[in-house]
Order: C-alpha cells, then sequence, then structure tokens
C-alpha cells in the first residue's frame, strides 16, 4: 500500500512526464499495430480475390492469333494441368481513343465478357467498402471498369465510357467497379482489363474483324495447376514450357504468386518503412525515458534520501519507477492498440484506389500484441535499470541537502568572459553535463534521417531521373513499327518537325524465358544507350547480357556467370557483364544489345521499336496525340509520359509512408523536446535562480538555456543528415527492391538537408525558450529556495 | 544623520491558504543607512527571511512601498530589477547557492561579466583579489562541491562585492557553517564594514549580530525593538553578547 501511495504520488506531481510517456507508446502502437494488420489483410485478400475471380495459377497473355487450339490442347494434355480457360479479349490499344468521364485514357484496354461462371471477378458495391453478393450479368451498354479508374480518371458508376474507332464508336455506362488483382493494379502498366455485355463484345469482335486499325483480338489464358501437383511454380513453368511452348508465344506471363506480389507490394513498403521507424521512434522513447528517470532521481535526491532513512529499500524505490513508466507505457500502448481499429479501417479503404485491393479490416492480434508486450517489457527492464542509481543515494546527505558531489564535472574548459557570455556558458553548461543531451541528440538525428530519408526520396524520383534511372533506357517517344517500316521516315520528320529530334535509337522490348520465367528484356543497338549499369560493365558483344539484382537474386547469377535464355524452341547463351536496374517488369528484366536478340528467331517487325529523344520535351503530349491521330492504325507509339505515369506509382506507395512520418516525427518531436527541456530546466532552475539573483536579466537567461537546445538539436541533426546521406541509398534500394528499384540513387537539394535540420532545432529552440519562460514568472526567491 | 539607503513603508507580505490570509510581513516600515551593519533578528517563522527576500527585490510584496536611494522598487521593470541587482544589491545566502558547474573564481567572475564599465581582465583581477581577500586563493580554481561550507560562504561573499554594491544582503549567512567558519565569515563581513560597505543580515544567532551597529527585532511580521550599538570591535565581543542577549530577553526571544 505505501508503494501505491508513492507511486500515485509521482504520477501525479509528474502528469506531464506521464502524459508524454503514454502519448508516444500510443502512437508507436498505433503505427505497429496499423501497418502490420493492413500488410497481413492484404496478402490475405489478395490471395482470396484470386481464388475468388478463378485466377488461373499461370496467366498468359497473347497478341492477335498467336495462342493456336493446339497449344491449349498439348497444355491440357500435360498431367500436371488441372484445366485452361481461354478468354477472348479485343485490345484497343490506340491511345486517346477511349475517354471516361471526360478523360481521355492513355491506358490499353482488354475488352472482354463478364463471365460469371469462370472467371468471376468480385465487384463493389456503391460504397466501395464491400463487394456485391452476385454481380449482375451486364446489359448492352454496361461496363465494368477496374477500381483503381475511379482515382486516375476521376469517375463514378454512371459516367459514361465513350470508345472511338476506325469504324465505330460505342458509348458505355460504367455499372460498377471491379477488383481486378491480376491487371488492374495500378502498379502493373500494359493492358487493363474492362468487361462488357455480350452484345457489346460482338459488336467491337465484328469491327475488329472488318480490320479496324484501332482494334486488335487478344487472349488471356488462365492455366490451372493440379493441386496434388507436386512441382515448384518453377517447375511447372519450365515444363509446360517445354512441352507445349505456349509461355514463351505469349506476351508476357504472370504466375499467381506474382500477382499477390505486385498487389501487396504497396502496403509491404508500406509496412516495412512504417515499423522501422516505429522501432527507431521507441529507441527514441527510451532514451527519454532513461533521461527522464536520471532527472528524476537528480530532482528527488532528498524526498528519496528520506524515503531511504525511513527504511525503504533500493527495490521497492526501484519498482515505483518501473511501475511508473510501465503503466504509462501499458495505457499508451492499450489506448494505440485500440485507436488502430477505426486506422486500419480508414487505410484498408484507401487501399482500394491505391492497390485496386479491399482487405478486411481485422487487427494482427498475435503480432501487435506480441510487439506491445515486448515493448512494455523494454520499457519496464530499462526503467529498473536506470532506477538502479538509486542505490547510490545516501539518506545521510540527501537528508543535509546535498546531491551527489560530483554531480557536475566539466569534460572541456571553456573560458568565460564578457564577450559572447550566453554562449560560453551555452557551451559549459554542454560539457559540464554532456550525457543528459545525448538522447535529445540521437533523436533529432533519428528524425532528421527518416524526414531527410523522405524528402530526398520523393524528389529523387522526379520525372527527369525516374527514366534514366529506374527504367534502364532513356526516350521521351517510343515507336513500334510492326508492320509499317515504311512510315519511319514519315513519322521522323513529323517528330522533327513538332519537337525536334535530338537522338534516336533502335531499341525493342521482348519477353524471353529464363528457367520458365518470362522476363523482359530490352535490347538497344548500342552499347551507349545503357544509362545505369551500375556494377561491371555494359554489354558490347551478341552474347552478353547485363541484370538486374532481382534477377541475380532469384536466380543465383552474377557477374561472369552464363546464363540461358529461351525464346520458343530456341536457347542461347548469354555471359552476364554487370547490374543494372530497371522497373520494367518489377525488375525481373535484362539488357542485351539489339544483335543479342537477332539470335533468336524474332522478325524484323516484333523489333521494329525506336526511342526518340526530343528537343522540346513540351511538346512530346501533343506530338504524341497527333502521332496517334495520324498513324495510330499503323504504330505502336509511347510517349514517356504515360511511363512516368506508371513508375510515380512508387511515389503513391511511400507518400502514405511519408506523410505518417512527417506527422509522428511533429508530434514526436513535440514530445521530446517538451520532456527534455522541461526536465534539464527543472535540474538547473536553481542556477538560474542564482544568476538572477546576480544580475542577469530573464531574457539572457533564457537564451543562454534555449541556445544549448538549439546547439544540442543541430549537432544532431547535422549527424542524422550525414548518416542519411551515408545510408538513404541502401535504405530505399532495400525498401524498393520489390519494385526493382535496388540501386536507388538520391539527389539531395540543399534545402532537403537543410530544412529538416533548421526546422527541429528550431523547435528545440521554441520548446526550451517557453519553458524558461518560467524564470520571469517565477519570482528569484522562489527559483533558488523552493 | 547618516544617509538613508534604503527605506520601507507600510510593507506586508501575505499568504492566502484555502481563502485564509497569512500575513507574514505586517506593515514593516523601517529604514537602512549607509555604511550601518543592520541585523534583523527574531524568532524562527517571525518573517526575517521573507523581509530580506522582499526589499531586495527577489520576492514580490503584497502592499507598501520600497525606495532605495529615493528610488521605489514597485514601479521597476524586470529590467530595472536586474540592474539594480547587478550594481546596487549583493546577496549573500544561508546555503550559499554557488553555481555547481563553475569553479570558485568564476562564480565570482561571472556577475562581474555584467558590468560595463569593467573589462574582462579587469574583472578577473578584481574577482582574484577578492578571493585573496576572503582567503580562499588557493582554492579558486576548484568546483564547490570540492571546498568546504566555509570556503563557500566566503567564495559567496566574493561573489557578493564583486560589483561593488551599494548594499549588501546576507541571510543568515552562517546558518550552514560550524563555530570556526561562522567566525571567519562574521569576521570578514565585519571587515567590509568597515572599509564602508553597507549590509543588512538576517540571523537568529546572537553570536554573528554582535557585529552589527545595529539590530533591529521583527515579531509576527513587525519591527517590534531596535538596538543601537557602537562600531563593532573584536575585543568588545563578549559583552556585547551579553548586551544583545539581555536586549532581545527584554523582547520576548
Amino acid at each position: 500500500m505505501s508503494i501505491l501511495a508513492i507511486l500515485r504520488a509521482n504520477i501525479r506531481s509528474k502528469k506531464s512526464n506521464f502524459i508524454s510517456v503514454s502519448l508516444l507508446m500510443f502512437v508507436i502502437t498505433l503505427v505497429i499495430t496499423v501497418s502490420c494488420s493492413v500488410n497481413e489483410n492484404s496478402k490475405k485478400r489478395a490471395g482470396q480475390s484470386l481464388s475468388e475471380a478463378k485466377a488461373g495459377d499461370l496467366c498468359c497473355y497473347y497478341k492477335e492469333n498467336v495462342l493456336t487450339e493446339e497449344m491449349i490442347e498439348k497444355a491440357k494434355a500435360y498431367e500436371q494441368v488441372e484445366g485452361v480457360h481461354r478468354i477472348p479479349c479485343i485490345m484497343i490499344y490506340a491511345e486517346n481513343s477511349v475517354t471516361i468521364g471526360e478523360q481521355q485514357t492513355k491506358d490499353r484496354m482488354l475488352f472482354q465478357t463478364y463471365d460469371k461462371e469462370n472467371m468471376p471477378y468480385p465487384v463493389f458495391a456503391q460504397n466501395n467498402l464491400e463487394f456485391v453478393q452476385e454481380a449482375e450479368p451486364l446489359k448492352e451498354g454496361e461496363i465494368y471498369l477496374p477500381v483503381s479508374y475511379q482515382t486516375k480518371y476521376a469517375c463514378k458508376a454512371g459516367d459514361l465510357v465513350e470508345v472511338k474507332c476506325e469504324t465505330i464508336n460505342k458509348t458505355f455506362h460504367i455499372k460498377a467497379f471491379v477488383e481486378d488483382i491480376t491487371v488492374g493494379n495500378p502498379l502493373i502498366s500494359g493492358a487493363k482489363n474492362v468487361w462488357i455485355s455480350q452484345s457489346d463484345y460482338e459488336v467491337l469482335k465484328k469491327a475488329d474483324e472488318k480490320g479496324d486499325a484501332f482494334l486488335s483480338s487478344a487472349d488471356n489464358l488462365m492455366i490451372y495447376q493440379k493441386k496434388d501437383s507436386k512441382l515448384q511454380e518453377k517447375e511447372f513453368k519450365g515444363e509446360i514450357d517445354k512441352r507445349t511452348g505456349i509461355i514463351s508465344a505469349s506476351y508476357f506471363m504472370v504466375s499467381k504468386n506474382d500477382f499477390i506480389t505486385y498487389a501487396t507490394m504497396m502496403t509491404d513498403i508500406f509496412s516495412a518503412v512504417m515499423v522501422v521507424f516505429a522501432v527507431l521512434m521507441f529507441a527514441g522513447v527510451l532514451g527519454i525515458v532513461g533521461h527522464s528517470i536520471t532527472s528524476m532521481i537528480e530532482l528527488e535526491y532528498t524526498n528519496l534520501g528520506i524515503l531511504k532513512s525511513q527504511g525503504y529499500r533500493k527495490r521497492e524505490l526501484q519498482f515505483v519507477y518501473f511501475c511508473q513508466y510501465l503503466l504509462a507505457g501499458a495505457i499508451g500502448g492499450i489506448l494505440g492498440f485500440f485507436a488502430s481499429f477505426p486506422s486500419v479501417y480508414f487505410i484498408s479503404g484507401q487501399l482500394v484506389q491505391l492497390a485496386a485491393l479491399l482487405p478486411e479490416h481485422k487487427i494482427s492480434y498475435c503480432f501487435s500484441l506480441a510487439a506491445v508486450f515486448l515493448m512494455l517489457g523494454c520499457i519496464g527492464g530499462f526503467a529498473w535499470m536506470k532506477a538502479g542509481k538509486i542505490g547510490r543515494i545516501s539518506p545521510m546527505r540527501a537528508i543535509s541537502g546535498g546531491r551527489d558531489s560530483n554531480y557536475f564535472s566539466p569534460r572541456i574548459h571553456t573560458t568565460l568572459g564578457k564577450g559572447g557570455l550566453s554562449l560560453r556558458m551555452m557551451l559549459r553548461q554542454i560539457a559540464s553535463n554532456a550525457k543528459q543531451y545525448v538522447s535529445s541528440l540521437l533523436i533529432v538525428a533519428m528524425l532528421v534521417y527518416f524526414i531527410m530519408a523522405v524528402t530526398s526520396t520523393m524528389s529523387s524520383l522526379d520525372e527527369e531521373n525516374m527514366l534514366k534511372d529506374y527504367y534502364g533506357m532513356e526516350f521521351d517517344l517510343n515507336v513500334g513499327y510492326e508492320n509499317a517500316m515504311e512510315k519511319k521516315t514519315e513519322i521522323e520528320s513529323m517528330i522533327e518537325e513538332y519537337a525536334g529530334i535530338e537522338r534516336s535509337y533502335m531499341c525493342p522490348m521482348v519477353y524471353l524465358m529464363l528457367d520458365g520465367d518470362s522476363i523482359a528484356v530490352m535490347a538497344p543497338e548500342s552499347s551507349e544507350e545503357f544509362t545505369n549499369v551500375y556494377n561491371g560493365r555494359e554489354p558490347r558483344y551478341e552474347n552478353e547480357v547485363v541484370i538486374t539484382e532481382i534477377i541475380a537474386k532469384t536466380y543465383h547469377l552474377s557477374i561472369g556467370d552464363t546464363v540461358t535464355l529461351t525464346h520458343g524452341k530456341d536457347s542461347r547463351d548469354f555471359l552476364i557483364t554487370g547490374y543494372f536496374q530497371s522497373v520494367q517488369n518489377a525488375g525481373k528484366a535484362l539488357a542485351m544489345l539489339k544483335k543479342g536478340l537477332s539470335r533468336f528467331e524474332f522478325s524484323e517487325s516484333q523489333l521494329a521499336q525506336y526511342n526518340y529523344l526530343v528537343s522540346d520535351k513540351e511538346q512530346i503530349s501533343s506530338l504524341a496525340e497527333k502521332l496517334q491521330e495520324q498513324y495510330g492504325e499503323h504504330v505502336y507509339i509511347i510517349n514517356v509520359q504515360g511511363i512516368v505515369e506508371s513508375l510515380r506509382t512508387i511515389s503513391d506507395a511511400t507518400l502514405l509512408s511519408c506523410l505518417l512520418i512527417y506527422g509522428i516525427s511533429i508530434l514526436f518531436i513535440l514530445v521530446a523536446a517538451y520532456m527534455v527541456c522541461d526536465k534539464v530546466f527543472l535540474k538547473e532552475r536553481n542556477d538560474y535562480g542564482i544568476y538572477k539573483s546576480q544580475g542577469f536579466t530573464t531574457g539572457h537567461l533564457r537564451l543562454q538555456f534555449s541556445l544549448r537546445f538549439l546547439a544540442v538539436a543541430f549537432v544532431g541533426g547535422v549527424f542524422g543528415a550525414v548518416c542519411n546521406v551515408l545510408t538513404n541509398d541502401s535504405l530505399i534500394g532495400m525498401a524498393l527492391s520489390s519494385m526493382g528499384i535496388t540501386h536507388f540513387l538520391t539527389s539531395y537539394g540543399f534545402w532537403d538537408c537543410a530544412l529538416p535540420v533548421l526546422v527541429l532545432a528550431a523547435v528545440f529552440f521554441l520548446f526550451a525558450w517557453l519553458i524558461s519562460g518560467r524564470i520571469k514568472r517565477v519570482d528569484t526567491k522562489s527559483l533558488i529556495v523552493e | 544623520m547618516d544617509s538613508v539607503l534604503l527605506k520601507t513603508k507600510d510593507l506586508c507580505k501575505s499568504f492566502s491558504n484555502n481563502g485564509e490570509q497569512n500575513h507574514v510581513l505586517n506593515q514593516v516600515s523601517m529604514e537602512i543607512y549607509q555604511g550601518d551593519f543592520t541585523v534583523i533578528m527574531g524568532s524562527s517563522g517571525s518573517g526575517k527571511s521573507t523581509l530580506l527576500y522582499c526589499i531586495s527585490g527577489m520576492d514580490t510584496i503584497t502592499s507598501g512601498d520600497i525606495w532605495y536611494e529615493g528610488k521605489s522598487l514597485n514601479g521597476m521593470n524586470e529590467k530595472e530589477m536586474a540592474m539594480l541587482r547587478r550594481g546596487g544589491f549583493g546577496f549573500v545566502f544561508q546555503q550559499m547557492h554557488l553555481v555547481s558547474n563553475l569553479s570558485l573564481f568564476e562564480n565570482v567572475a561571472v556577475p562581474g561579466y555584467l558590468n560595463k564599465s569593467r573589462t574582462t581582465k579587469e574583472t578577473n583581477k578584481r574577482a582574484e583579489e577578492l578571493l585573496e581577500q576572503v582567503n580562499i586563493q588557493g582554492a579558486m580554481k576548484r568546483l564547490p562541491s570540492q571546498v568546504s561550507g566555509g570556503e563557500q560562504q566566503r567564495a559567496a561573499i566574493a561573489r557578493a562585492m564583486i560589483n561593488e554594491p551599494r548594499l549588501l544582503f546576507a541571510d543568515e549567512p552562517t546558518g550552514a557553517l560550524n563555530q570556526k567558519n561562522t567566525k571567519d565569515v562574521m569576521a570578514l563581513l565585519a571587515k567590509i564594514n568597515k572599509k564602508g560597505q553597507s549590509i543588512l543580515m538576517v540571523t537568529h544567532d546572537v553570536r554573528a549580530a554582535v557585529y552589527g551597529n545595529r539590530i533591529l527585532y521583527l515579531e509576527d511580521g513587525k519591527i517590534t525593538g531596535e538596538l543601537k550599538l557602537a562600531p563593532f570591535k573584536m575585543e568588545e565581543a563578549r559583552s556585547r553578547e551579553t548586551q544583545i542577549t539581555a536586549w532581545l530577553a527584554s523582547m520576548s526571544w
């Protein structure tokens, strides 16, 4: 009971301390619980969504009439295959042929019928918070769109979708939106599935058959592996392709597991960043708790000595501190845990637009509670350890009014004098008790590190750098001439006229098989086009390739190894000469010279793709539109802005984390600055009373007190900034590796570094200034004597 | 007639405790003269220290007024008060209250740096002289925690003297000292008083009070008696002690 009384008194007299620790634990628990729950829910939903849509274990996409019945029959005949489902589609590949709401689209779209029996993609209810029990069959003029279009084209159910082809114009009403995690994910660039009625499909099909240049037939093929099959995914892919050539013939192939990876990429990055941030914040909390206990023991030296003289043992007093901080942490932890329920609900809602996924709103109880208990254990243990200093209190000295006699011991000697007295005394204060500023310094360093990581990462992902650094090749316009090489001169004249051609080079992009996987291959004509080979060298001969780190890790390859690539029945060996990076195919990409690609049997039309770099970048979009209008029926045009738009999803993936980190950092700074400044002031208020009694003005003393926090925060900030400059590339490379970015190149602006340091230093200065206002408010006698 | 250095009129200081007013100082009117060594005595809780803190401007008053060299302290703003403490007043505390991370020399010199009429070199020289005067020049580089209470109090007196104050306040300067140190510190105060320094000291120790030439008796927040004495001489210490004790007995001490 007596311990309880002391505990109650301690909490009552140090309410702000108690609330601050609770608040920080609240935020950390909230961040960890939400991040882990959202990630777990997303992974679970991704798997469920694929099952509900009856997606195949392998999903292959074919252009034109590449997929033959013979291939399908061969696949069906393979004993490891459960079944095969073919989904005929009509692809509109001409840019700007489709208008959704009021916006022209740049996406290619695969029009297909909604097959309720075989491919029942989940359909969202009006509120986007649940799915309809049973999707209504589409009537003529109705269309289902992937849910990611809601944000991308600012459309809603009931809006119009206009399709303008060469021979027909068609208008649809948006009936509802669909959760399609196969290609509906905004992270996957390229064609998107859209669903129409059978009758509308027939109209498009007839137009295609009549030779409408804007339309083309295509196929989606779902291949289902037998449930009892013992083959690993990689083996299954390899085996089926060997027997049927069905994967090699595809435009590209994605496995079920790949879809899950793509669908949860954003939540993976979000959770990883947030958990690392929360762990570092927790280290900061421990620093604050340690500083707080040490300060409190010094402040309560006499009281503790009196209690000891009354028979309290060290362990009993230690237990009070243990309980005090454990209780503060537990209250924050429990509140944070409960607050995570609405937060998970809210963030899950945001994922519908960001990741085209509607995860459940469940809390990851096991992990979250384990994390809370672990943190509480750490706080309790740390508080117990720090409160061990109570053992050193001598009741006799405490009662006679003395603190630890060697409490201050100046480490460096700064000579005091008239000039810059505040500054000299500030240095003396820091030097006298440097240890108490270490936690503040580290907290500021940590916060600056994270804020800089976020800011510099965002600014590094700008349009100019994105393509050069992260796509693999540099271009403003890519034109695929396919069967219209005779138009090349005309088209180039037009590009020259409108935007001026700075440079152009041939660069086909195809898919080849590597160990059963579909790998994107870029093949420029010249070695000079490889803009981001960061290790080794670019390919110079036809049998050389550069690979991404993801390929290297997945297939255990390194520079100097030989890799076997397959196209249909052709297999060729290539020597790996270096590493590059590309977000193409989420990093499953490699690059070689065009003459290397010529070792396979590709038709000239398949390889007739050219990249153009133009002088007037502002004309790119309008030029692309003009080319589309004039030559859309013959050639396939990609403009850089379309690519950048899809790459910008990388920014979106980190944007949510960034905003949260900013918000939490601000809260953390405020609480940490308040706690540290307050404790230091309480310890030194006696000195300020003495100085005041000797004729120092309040302003002088407040400046002296605040300057030291400005200096500590500044040094901490600079330390954090330096650490960030040294490690940001590796950290972000790790976080974005699932997207294909393994070698991140941070570009720092002056303000990216300076602003967080200055803001944090200013916040600490401001809090110190406000707290030291007590020097003015409280009379000198009280400062000295009470 | 000696010139009046500091004067109070109807000085009151009250505390409110659960709505009940507790008058610590009750209409105190008194004068402190230039060159005097004035001692305020009184029983425990009579308001001696509160009076000292109030008239030195370190504590607020409830009503009344204080004049220093004819100027009211009531009308002074925070900066003017700081200037007054910087030049006009010096203060010696019972618990010394030296800044624990400054050496004895620095404790003495730092308030001196605020004096605009002296350079750093001059201030340092004066600090050294003062430390020599109080006989602790050998310990000047030590921290307060590394010297005895007596040495600390002597450093505190040197600190209070650094800016040559017109009036030196001393709140029970020997309260935390042993007999020998008490004697040394009081001899030091007597020595500086002899050189013309005005001192206002609060004490309940008769052996310390003998060094004064004027004793005021405070009871229940009011000045109830005054005893004027000749300037202090060491050889008269014993007889003065008897005289003061008898006077105190008459004041119901």
